[in-house]
């Protein structure tokens, strides 16, 4: 039982076939092997699989790929243009804001997410945007310096 | 591992009654799926059949009717849009402040106030406000609408008052008359995308009399409740330390609370008192 | 010297990570992969009658099933007391019972729900305190049988899979002196290590044989040795590829139970390569947990505060099978006094068999449950003396000469600098005032010592290749985890060569290719591979120089290399002899067009010397270096709610040599903050065996909004042993940080915590007992 949709994923549209039942995240990961969104939890807690739909994160793991027909999706792969990486990325590599890596793509997508609706965040606000991707490594620490540098930057 | 499912997304409201009636049991409403997608991923439900509510017209929209001085807030309304909605945050803080306190950033852009309200969990962070707030729920079948206060609309535990073939439409809150100070607090064991251990929500509306205090707890009972006996001694009485002692003391009888991974009854029977006093204290606070 | 080391180079793995190209093991696609599950006991401890898998058999799509009785080779890390599946018994609820391979994952789920197994269930053991007793019924009825380490000591016909034994001085007599004699209990709880990708492998059985592994593994080489056991297979049969590691801590150290269960699944399927993932609930019960404690201890003290003679009882609740934890529970035993002088210890550590999950490495090993209690143990005493938390430390801190519990003599120690800055920096003695009168202020520090904890002959080695434009392989088996293994060793390399960081590519493990390295655990990376680094880059060098030397005519001993330039240091502007390494990287070249040698290929290997196994009275020296710290906190507790705000935690940490001061601060950091999490959050809830929070629902680790606000201090005091003086600094950050905010807490409330975590509830319940007897 396959359905047909039509989703633009990091600005390219493509017709691919889905069963009702995959998520987004599965969608993403087995059939266009965009493996950047990662599966920590299935179940919407960590955030490792935090993308754009219709230019607003979510939890890819809780949300059916069928649900994205017609719609936008951005991923972290689509986030560098060629080899020149976003602010953001580079700024996560700067500050040493990533260790294992596996909460780094969602926690990026976060926080672009915060920065186009808030550019000056707070301190505070920034660790509010990103409480709901979970990082075993860092501590926070370097990742939160890093999302308030490029927001500096930019003012 | 979530079962696999016929998935129909009408754009009418009759059309979705159709299929609920026709699939009874066998069919589930998807509004922003963080409530079902988990209870399908872990096996709970596995239905053949889903229909996505977000297809409907103004079912995400938050529209305030001038006319009849209400907020309609389409019942697939995210509550990131709900807790930015700038007359929301205006007349109705406290919903805004407990939209807020739902799961993550992200997570909010899909759960939506149906759903957080059809899901009907005794700890869900926004009904507490909506009983206090009096809101009321518009729910729509093939036989037409009917319309009910949210305290009613809620049973126990996952159980409401939709019946088959409907699904709620629209949230209605009345404009307060006055100025109103409101206060949601969100006891849990960690600080951000935690479910409530014990929500206290506390409102007063200024009125001719003064001040009136609503006062509803969430996570303690069945479903969440309004304590009416603690807002009958903040409202009949001349506020001080000990009234509001008083006030502290009746929530703590109205309650049920239950032991479970979160906390114990008895924690959950302290909590309710503490907070309680600190939402008063901080409402009181911010009209002075 | 300082070219490279001591800066904050970029990570050599960071721009794979940001933009999610690095592929994880889950994250790789083969077209004829199949997918395993796995079939797990519902029961705690329950005898197998009959697994009866014909129906999953029949399932379309199902490529593969397995039981016990496939695979019966016994194998395990220090003690062999693990199969790859049950066999007769299970022993928590968890235990693996059997798997299929399919096409697809749902085909796999599908069919292992169809396996029918008959359990006779059995009376479980969920308290080592019980468990260790003579007449409770065994666990493992062939603990007699087990193969084992020679210095794990398993009690025969019992539960106790270590008894590890400490002797020194004369305990009693040390009592009888002593001014003032204090006893105290404490306990900390299972908890799991939660990286963020759970555990994942993917396993090919060759048709010839050979086996072919990606696995989110921290030790390639352990991991092949053990399999090498279980498939009656020739080391060289099997390859193990790591590719990024999303996370370990431990958790994906030793033999970790997927790899085997998917290889014996590919070796029904031979060419398919089998993929088995966890899900988030089997990673938090099925997955290796930290073991819990239930530690006694009896301390005789001086009036002035110097500890005369300690006696320890620590009692390991290491769960259904304990072939990692028998030695964490035996470094906790020649750690057991943390690091203190004290003439006198007398120290029995068991490691017990219970029907709980599986427990092993955990950052720390056995760490952090040692320092949980030793910490606060150490404050009450203080208290009763009328000393400082600082005081009692100074006075019986270790420091150069000392003996540790083992007797070894220490030197190049630290300690009481970490304790001194950490104290100053908090303000230690400065009480804070609250933000409302229902809140208390309160600080606390707390210091830990660590070694790597390896057997005495863990070693290392490392190859470096130098191509023939003058760029560099370092080729090493140590892994990559998030820790920056593979940028803090290229750094070391760059140094020592003479080269520039980016001249240096680092290799992925691979055991077909790679040199063997013991196991990525410990904090010992940096310390044992980075010698080998050391060594194997100074052996290029020679090879270059050698070249060199007979090209320009200059001696040997006056040639060194800068950005990649061999020069004569007696003329060092002279360019006729000066030229890039690339010149003779594949030789030495004639004007003929003959040579001489061929490719500079640098080799390095390291063991440590001068240490070996304890004695039975487990004296000696056993451990290579150790590393020193403490941590400060202050907390503000709400006495209402019983909620503990950490606002403040200073971290000061001896590591030898920085190599790289950002990924120093991050381990730091992210060793605190996992810290923070057992202090205030972390557990698993275990009833009658069974992991009740075996999700993120209710196992919370903390998020960015929970973190106190962090100061970091590094101390350099050179290890003579050390890479440029390094010492290893994984895991130590995460050790004082549970007791130091225990003792702020303390501090602002008056009562003392000691069953971690610090719950609002168990604040609540001790400021009652507290007011009850006024
Ligand atoms: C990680 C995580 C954290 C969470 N944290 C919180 C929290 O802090 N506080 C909290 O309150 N909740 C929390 N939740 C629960 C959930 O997000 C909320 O209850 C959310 O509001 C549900 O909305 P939804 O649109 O996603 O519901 P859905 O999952 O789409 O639906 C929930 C239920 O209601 C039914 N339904 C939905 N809409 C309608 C309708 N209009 N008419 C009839 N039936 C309908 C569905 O059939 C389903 O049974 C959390 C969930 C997750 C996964
Ligand atoms: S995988 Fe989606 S939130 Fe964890
Ligand atoms: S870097 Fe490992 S989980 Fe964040």
């Amino acid at each position: 039982m396959k359905e047909k949709i039509k989703v633009t994923v990091n600005g390219e549209l493509r017709s691919e076939e889905v069963t009702p039942n995959q998520t987004l995240l599965n969608f993403l990961r087995e059939d266009l092997d965009l493996t950047g969104a990662k599966n920590g939890c299935n179940e919407g807690e960590c955030g490792a699989c935090t993308v754009f739909l219709e230019g607003k994160v979510v939890n890819a793991c809780l949300v059916l790929a069928i649900e994205a027909d017609g719609k936008e999706v951005e991923t972290i792969e689509g986030l560098a243009s060629g080899t020149e990486l976003h602010e953001l990325q580079q700024a996560f590599i700067d500050y040493a804001a990533l260790q294992c890596g596996y909460c780094t793509p969602g926690m990026i997508m976060s926080a672009k997410a915060l920065l186009n609706r808030n550019p000056n965040p707070t301190r505070e606000e920034v660790k509010e945007a990103i409480a709901g991707n979970l990082c075993r490594c860092t501590g926070y620490e370097k990742i939160i310096e890093a999302i308030i540098a490029v927001a500096e930057k930019n003012s | 591992m979530i079962n696999n499912f016929e998935y129909f997304k009408p754009s009418q409201v009759k059309d979705v009654a159709s299929l609920l009636k026709a699939y009874a049991d066998n069919i589930k409403v998807l509004a922003g799926g963080t409530d079902l997608l988990v209870a399908m991923q872990e096996g709970d439900l596995a239905p053949d059949y889903i229909v996505d509510i977000k297809g409907l017209t103004d079912i995400d929209r938050i529209k305030y009717d001038k006319e009849n001085q209400i907020l309609r807030l389409g019942a697939a309304t995210s509550l990131n849009d709900i807790a930015a909605s700038k007359v929301v945050q205006k007349h109705w803080p406290l919903l805004a402040e407990a939209a807020q306190t739902v799961g993550s950033y992200q997570l909010r852009n899909r759960a939506t106030i149906g759903g957080n309200l059809c899901n009907s969990s005794p700890a869900a962070d926004t009904l507490a406000p909506l009983v206090a707030l009096e809101a009321e729920v518009e729910m729509v079948g093939l036989e037409g609408s009917r319309i009910m206060k949210v305290k009613d609309f809620l049973v126990g535990p996952g159980q409401n008052r939709l019946s088959t073939g409907e699904i709620v439409t629209e949230l209605r809150l009345p404009k307060p008359s006055g100025a109103v100070k409101g206060r949601y607090i969100k006891h849990s064991r960690r600080k951000a995308v935690d479910l409530a251990t014990v929500g206290v929500a506390v409102i007063a509306e200024e009125g001719d009399l003064g001040y009136r205090f609503k006062v509803a707890l969430g996570a303690v009972a069945p479903t969440p409740i309004r304590a009416y006996q603690a807002e009958k001694i903040l409202n009949e009485s001349e506020l001080n330390e000990d009234i509001i002692d008083k006030a502290v003391q009746a929530a703590g009888e109205a309650i049920f609370p239950i032991t479970d991974l979160r906390a114990s009854k008895d924690y959950r029977l302290k909590m309710v008192k503490v907070q309680l006093r600190r939402a008063i204290e901080k409402v009181i606070d911010s009209w002075e | 010297m300082g070219k490279v080391i001591g800066k904050s180079v970029n990570r050599k793995d960071g721009v794979e990570k940001v933009t999610g190209a690095a592929r994880y093991v889950d994250d790789m696609k083969f077209p004829n992969l199949l997918h395993a599950k796995v079939l797990r006991s519902p029961y705690a401890h329950a005898r197998i009658l009959e697994v009866d898998t014909s129906r999953a058999e029949a399932l379309p799509g199902v490529k593969a099933v397995i039981t016990g009785r496939c695979f019966p080779n016994i194998t395990g890390l220090y003690i062999g007391d693990r199969t790859v599946l049950a066999q007769e018994k299970v022993r928590y609820v968890g235990d693996p019972v059997a798997a299929v391979a399919a096409e697809t994952p749902e085909v796999a789920e599908q069919a292992v729900e169809l396996i029918e197994v008959e359990y006779e269930e059995l009376p479980g053991l969920f308290n080592p305190c019980e468990a260790m007793q003579e007449d409770a019924p065994l666990i493992h009825e062939n603990i007699n049988q087990y193969n084992h380490a020679d210095f794990i000591d398993p009690v025969p016909d019992s539960n106790i899979s270590n008894h590890f034994k400490l002797r020194k001085g004369d305990v009693e007599a040390a009592f009888a002196e002593a001014d003032y004699i204090f006893e105290d209990e404490y306990q900390t709880p299972m908890v799991q290590h939660v990286p963020i990708e759970t555990h994942s492998t993917i396993a090919r059985y060759n048709l010839d044989g050979k086996l072919k592994i990606w696995a989110s593994a921290q030790s390639p080489d352990a991991l092949r040795e053990l399999l090498g056991v279980i498939f009656n297979k020739p080391l060289n049969q099997i390859q193990v590829e790591t590719v990024p590691i999303g996370g370990g801590f431990g958790g994906k150290a030793g033999l970790t139970p997927e790899t085997p269960i998917a290889i014996c699944l590919s070796s029904l399927v031979r060419e398919r390569p089998v993929k088995l993932t966890y899900s988030r609930q089997e990673e938090f019960h099925c997955a290796t947990v930290r073991p819990g404690i239930y530690a006694n201890y009896k301390t005789g003290v001086k009036e002035d505060g110097d500890i005369v003679a300690q006696e320890i009882e620590y009692i390991w609740d290491a769960g259904a099978y304990n072939d990692y934890a028998v030695n964490v529970t035996k470094t906790g035993g020649y750690s057991c006094s943390g690091p203190y002088e004290i003439p006198n210890v007398k120290a029995d550590s068991y490691c017990v068999y219970t029907n709980h999950p599986v427990s092993g490495a955990y950052r720390g090993f056995g760490m952090c449950e040692v320092h949980w209690g030793i910490e606060q143990h150490l404050d009450s005493i203080a208290e009763e003396l009328g000393l400082s938390p600082l005081e009692i430390r100074l006075k019986n801190a270790l420091q150069d000469g000392s003996l540790t519990v083992t007797s070894e003599v220490m030197q190049d120690v630290a300690y009481s600098e970490c304790l001194e800055v950490t104290a100053e920096q908090i303000e230690l003695e400065k009480e804070e005032e609250s933000t409302s009168p229902t809140k208390l202020r309160g600080k606390g520090i707390a210091g830990a010592y660590k070694g790597p904890s390896t057997p005495p002959n863990a070693s290392s080695s490392a190859l470096i290749q130098i191509l023939a434009d003058g760029s560099i392989n370092l080729i090493i088996t140590a892994t990559e985890m998030g820790q920056g293994t593979y940028t803090s060793l290229a750094q070391i390399a760059a140094e020592t060569l003479g080269v520039a960081i980016d001249d240096i590519n680092v290799s992925t493990p691979n055991t077909d290719y790679t040199p063997h390295d013991w196991q990525t655990v410990g904090s010992r990376t940096v310390f044992s591979t980075g010698n080998a680094v050391v060594r194997a880059a100074e052996d290029a060098r020679e090879q270059l120089f050698d070249y060199a030397a007979e090209d320009l005519g200059v001696e040997a001993a006056d040639l060194d290399i800068e950005e990649g330039i061999i020069f004569d240091t007696t003329e060092p502007a002279n360019e006729d002899k000066r030229v890039p390494i690339s010149k003779y990287a594949l030789g030495l070249q004639y004007a003929d067009g003959s040579g001489r040698g061929g490719q500079v290929i640098g080799r390095g290997i390291y063991m440590p010397e001068g240490i070996t196994n304890l004695d039975e009275y487990g004296q000696g020296k056993t451990v290579n270096h150790w590393t020193f710290g403490c941590h400060g906190a202050e907390v503000e507790v709400d006495t209402e709610t019983g909620q503990v705000e950490v606002l403040k935690m200073t971290t000061t940490f001896d590591l030898g040599k920085v190599i790289n001061p950002q990924l120093a601060e991050g381990q730091l950091e992210g060793g605190l903050v996992q810290g923070y999490g057992t202090a205030i959050l972390e557990e698993l809830i275990i009833e009658e065996g069974e992991v009740l929070n075996n999700s993120f629902v209710d196992y919370k680790i903390p998020t960015a909004m929970d973190i106190p606000e962090i100061k970091s201090n590094m101390l350099e005091t050179a290890l003579e042993e050390g890479p440029y003086g390094a010492r290893g600094i994984g895991e130590p950050a995460m050790i004082p940080a549970a007791p130091a905010i225990a003792n702020a807490v303390y501090d602002a409330i008056g009562v003392r915590i000691k069953e971690l975590p610090i719950t609002p509830e168990k604040i609540l319940q001790a400021l009652a007992e507290k007011e009850s007897k006024g």
